[in-house]
């Protein structure tokens, strides 16, 4: 994975600070990367209580090691602290099926279903992905989408059984994403604009 | 893996779903845990992906993610699923009372259910007949009975008063025609749309996501209800990167045959 040298270089000025003991590097540290490892341990944890927790392991295992000396290349931080997170929740899923039969996964999102305000939300959502379906140029490409997205089905699965190329594929799961995103954006502006 | 490479093979849209591989997972992660553009994106498309499970969910009926299969008579398979079903609940019934049962009240009530069995039975087969002869019905009629017509690109074709040089001559018995086009050469088109128009100005029959033959023509077939004697354009539109343009036009003439 290609990065440029200004991130490299970041990264490796941010590992030098903290071995020297800079606090404000440490905090600096956990702002950066606490969104990305959240993404990442809530994809291996399952729930956000347990991605929590693992969370705050994570980054104190991190800063411990950084501390040590361990990171032997600190250009490569990023894959540092992945590596920790996805070690902490492995370690973790082992002890908790030793103990008791592991809890089952929440539903992907994290938006709760008993705030008002969250259900109209997810209403005008709903809207909008309806409109994106609707607005598909063929019924193909709406069967795309509910194949890849519901029904587990592989990319190349999909292609071979709608007669599709790869390249429109993604083409249908990139304009789909794009729309959903301006009409989304543009609601939240309109609320934004509503509330001023 | 860098962030051309994420875009062009829909690398978030993957990992959202659980797709990549574990070798391509780890790199994607220790790329992702550091970018907010990847971060933003995969949010939007877990969101996405939520809300149309949640559309799904409110469905009265599921999306059918088959692979797609012309012809199958749906409504055939269901019913005949549910008499299967019900037989076999029947037949199982009749068994469990013949170890257990002693006394004629029961021994009658025994009869009864192997009467009711053997008349699941019999429409089971019925039915299974029914649908096997349909699904031949469907694959048959729209191919083997439909004349084909070729039509000849025109370079300027209307429905003005000038008679069209090509003649579609329809027998009322048949329910669909084939219209055989022969497409331009430099068309560079994904797929096409076809619009029929009649003498009037009126669109009378459409179809689109049309896939162009490996000859380089296109062949559309359409109901013969549609047509009625007089003059008609057919007009072909191709489409490139979501923009439809003109292709060809194909005037004739329509008649029908007693």
């Amino acid at each position: 994975m290609s990065r440029n040298a200004n991130e490299l270089e970041s990264a490796a000025t941010l590992v030098s600070r903290i071995v020297s003991g800079e606090a404000a590097a440490e905090a600096e540290l956990v702002d950066r990367y606490k969104r990305g490892v959240t993404v990442i341990l809530m994809r291996a944890a399952g729930q956000r209580s347990t991605a929590e927790d693992l969370l705050q392991d994570t980054f104190r295992l991190t800063l411990e090691k950084i501390r040590r000396g361990d990171l032997r290349e600190p250009e490569r931080l990023s894959g540092f602290i992945c590596n920790i997170a996805r070690n902490l929740a492995t370690a973790h899923f082992r002890r908790a099926s030793r103990q008791e039969p592991l809890e089952a996964q929440t539903p992907l999102s994290a938006d709760s279903d008993d705030d008002p305000l969250q259900r109209l939300l997810a209403a005008e959502k709903a809207a909008i992905v309806r409109r994106v379906l609707g607005e598909l140029p063929s019924s193909r490409d709406r069967d795309v989408l509910y194949r890849f997205y519901l029904a587990d089905q592989d990319k190349e699965q999909i292609c071979l059984q709608l007669g599709l190329s790869s390249l429109h594929f993604n083409r249908v799961l990139f304009r789909a994403r794009e729309r959903y995103k301006e009409l989304y954006g543009k609601l939240l502006r309109e609320q934004h604009d509503g509330v001023r | 893996m860098d962030d051309v490479y994420i875009q062009e093979h829909e690398i978030v849209s993957q990992y959202a779903v659980g797709k990549l591989d574990s070798a391509d997972r780890v790199e994607f992660e220790d790329h992702l845990v550091d970018c907010p553009k990847c971060l933003d994106e995969l949010e939007l498309t877990d969101d996405f992906r939520y809300t149309l499970r949640s559309l799904e969910s409110q469905r009265e009926r599921p999306i059918d993610t088959r692979p797609a299969s012309a012809g199958r008579p749906a409504v055939f398979q269901r019913r005949v699923v549910a008499i299967l079903a019900a037989a076999s609940v029947i037949v199982i019934g009749v068994v469990s009372f013949a170890f257990i049962c002693e006394n004629r009240g029961i021994e009658r009530q025994l009869d009864q259910a192997r009467t009711e069995a053997s008349t699941w039975e019999r429409r089971y087969y019925a039915e299974h007949q029914a649908r096997t002869n349909a699904e031949s019905q469907v694959r048959e009629t729209p191919v083997v009975s439909a004349p084909l017509f070729t039509l000849n690109l025109t370079r300027s074709a209307s429905l003005g008063t000038e008679t069209p040089s090509t003649a579609v001559s329809i027998s009322r018995q048949v329910k669909f025609i084939i219209l055989s086009l022969e497409l331009p050469n430099d068309a560079d088109f994904q797929s096409y749309r076809a619009t029929l128009t009649d003498a009037a100005g009126t669109n009378v029959w459409s179809t689109d996501d049309v896939v162009p033959a490996t000859s380089g023509g296109l062949a559309l077939i359409l109901p013969a209800s549609v047509i009625r004697a007089g003059k008609y354009v057919l007009t072909i539109e191709g489409r490139h990167g979501g923009q439809y343009s003109i292709a060809g036009s194909y005037s004739f003439l329509a008649t029908q045959l007693n």
